[in-house]
């Protein structure tokens, strides 16, 4: 059994190991530039963009909220919550790709709102992309805190500060090339650790027996997960669950700048789309599935259920890792990959937060900032993003974050559709795109809150929140005159020096 | 209802997919790396 000093070395550990990787970019890749601090020059090439992409999307749910799905859902549960978070990146990838092609030398999608609506919209947009990354980042600092608190025994507000803050730290001092560059480290342990323990568990637990417990869900009404749809993979309740993931997901990964950064950050459009297609549907994919059939499924047929073995379904992966591997080292794999997963995906949104405030933020605020102060701004900004993260993921303690998922599925929905239409459509107006986004959010929250059945209440609510928008933006841009020139964009030149190479 | 037999083709079949999106992004993301990390630094190479 792993204890709270073995806790405590492994925060130590990590500390060193990422901050030291951090300090060795830095030295290695010193900054040369806004735009080589917050977009990596433009120059990182597909393999790694992939390999960030993946691990970067494994968040702590993924694992841990997939393998529940399992225990809910049976054999569709994890490839149900793989699809509905797959989704948002097919609409992201034209969408990226697209942004690089009319605006070349975009970094961040604020500034491109900025040309294309005005700075009203563009602030209202750089409220919502900090908002996410606030959402993002503290909720990974409260799965590690838990994890660390349930599995290590130590407390449970070092256990979200102290990752919170090296994330901090490591991408104050590096930029997205330092993010990136642990990313791709973190998916080689992550990965090697899936593909070594699912064939373990499989074989300890049998397919034979996982199959025969799934049976007894299905027909044995006394057994505590009974569920007739265990082993389909058509059940209605799994597909309407995914629905709702891939809404919560579009306004997570569309208004996430630290997505851009990397589209951005990718040294071609061809590079780009592959690394965004074979990082999701190769690299990503899998792992929730994985999560759902070897975790969750494994636990029920164990017969084991809320109050029955687990006091929540959500202890379904530690339950399985610990009875497979021994408290000791299935613990420790454990954490391991739960750490790894939060730090990746708080690493890019803080990337994110990075470039909107150094290349939009401090511009407005100081207009002649040169570069070297927009960079100092930067890495101080970074830290203080971490350390407001820290608090509330404290504060948090406690707080169910299925809650939090609901509304943040229906206030970052919103304003997905007039950033599509903003890119695709020239006769958006700013008024229809503020219009659009008051009605989403509006509309979706008085549904939420006029549908008596919690479980119908958060599935149309999000479903308003998401539709509405684009309802308000095709009737408004058919009536209005305005049209916009998208020709301008191509010719934007930003405050910070640029290089880009000519594509096709 | 799934079979015993679709299940374990669900599984391990679940289980090639992640081996070969490993091998799909580890092989090129560990031959750039490596050359990233060789590489002269970026104020130098364009000397």
């Amino acid at each position: 059994m792993l204890n709270g000093a073995m806790g405590y070395i492994i925060l130590i550990i990590f500390a060193f190991v990422f901050i030291g990787i951090s300090g060795l970019v830095s030295k290695k890749f010193p900054a040369e530039g806004v735009d080589d601090f917050v977009v990596a020059g433009r120059g990182i090439p597909f393999g790694i963009i992939a390999a960030s992409v993946m691990i970067s999307w494994v968040w702590t749910t993924t694992i841990m909220g997939a393998a529940e799905a399992g225990t809910w859902y049976g054999v569709s549960g994890g490839f149900n919550y793989m699809w509905g978070a797959a989704l948002p990146f097919f609409f992201f990838i034209p969408l990226v790709l697209h942004l690089r092609k009319i605006m070349p030398k975009c970094t961040t999608f604020t500034e491109f709102i900025r040309e294309r609506f005005g700075n009203t919209v563009s602030t209202i947009f750089f409220i919502f992309g900090l908002a996410v990354v606030l959402y993002v980042v503290t909720e990974q600092g409260v799965g590690i805190g838990i994890a660390f608190n349930t599995m290590l025994n130590i407390p449970y507000w070092v256990g979200a500060v102290v990752p919170i803050m090296i994330v901090a730290v490591y991408i104050s001092r590096a930029g997205l090339r330092g993010s990136i560059f642990n990313d791709v480290i973190q998916f080689f342990i992550v990965c090697v650790i899936f593909i070594v323990c699912i064939p373990i568990i499989l074989k300890s637990i049998g397919m034979d027996n996982i199959y025969n417990g799934l049976m007894d869900v299905v027909n044995n009404q006394d057994n505590p997960n009974y569920n007739p749809q265990a082993l389909s993979m058509t059940s209605i309740s799994g597909l309407k669950y995914g629905l709702i993931a891939a809404i919560v997901a579009m306004g997570q990964v569309l208004l996430d700048q630290g997505y851009y950064s990397k589209a951005i950050a990718t040294t071609s459009r061809k590079d780009l789309m592959r690394a965004y297609i074979i990082g999701t549907l190769l690299g990503w994919a899998p792992i929730p599935v994985l999560s759902g059939n070897v975790f969750g499924t494994a636990l029920i047929s164990l017969g084991i259920g809320e109050g029955h073995g687990v006091a929540s379904l959500s202890e379904a992966a530690p339950y399985i890792m610990n009875m497979v591997f021994g408290t000791g080292i299935g613990s420790l794999l454990f954490i391991l990959m739960v750490f790894m997963a939060g730090m990746t995906t708080g690493g890019n949104g803080l990337a994110g937060a990075q470039a909107l405030f150094t290349v939009d933020f401090y511009k407005k605020v100081k207009p002649d900032a040169t570069e070297r102060q927009q960079l100092a701004f930067g890495k101080k900004v970074t830290i203080v993003i971490g350390l407001v993260v820290a608090v509330a993921a404290v504060m948090l303690q406690g707080v169910s974050l299925l809650k939090i998922d609901i509304f943040s599925g229906i206030l970052f929905a919103a304003p997905t559709a007039s950033l599509f239409a903003g890119l695709m459509w020239k006769k958006t107006s700013p008024v229809v795109a503020v219009v659009s986004m008051a009605a989403g959010l509006i509309g979706g929250l008085i549904t939420y809150f006029m549908i008596e059945d919690p479980n119908n209440a958060q599935f149309f609510g999000n479903l308003v929140a998401l539709v509405l928008p684009y309802l308000v933006i095709v009737i408004g841009s058919l009536f209005s005159k305005y049209e916009f020139d998208f020709s301008k964009l191509k010719n934007y030149e930003p405050a910070q020096k640029v290089s880009i190479k000519e594509e096709a | 209802m799934m079979s015993e037999n679709a299940m374990s083709v669900y599984y391990w079949g679940c289980y090639g997919w992640i081996l070969v999106g490993f091998f799909c992004i580890a092989i090129p993301a560990g031959k750039e790396f490596y050359k990233i990390f060789k590489s002269k630094k970026p104020s130098e190479r364009s000397k």
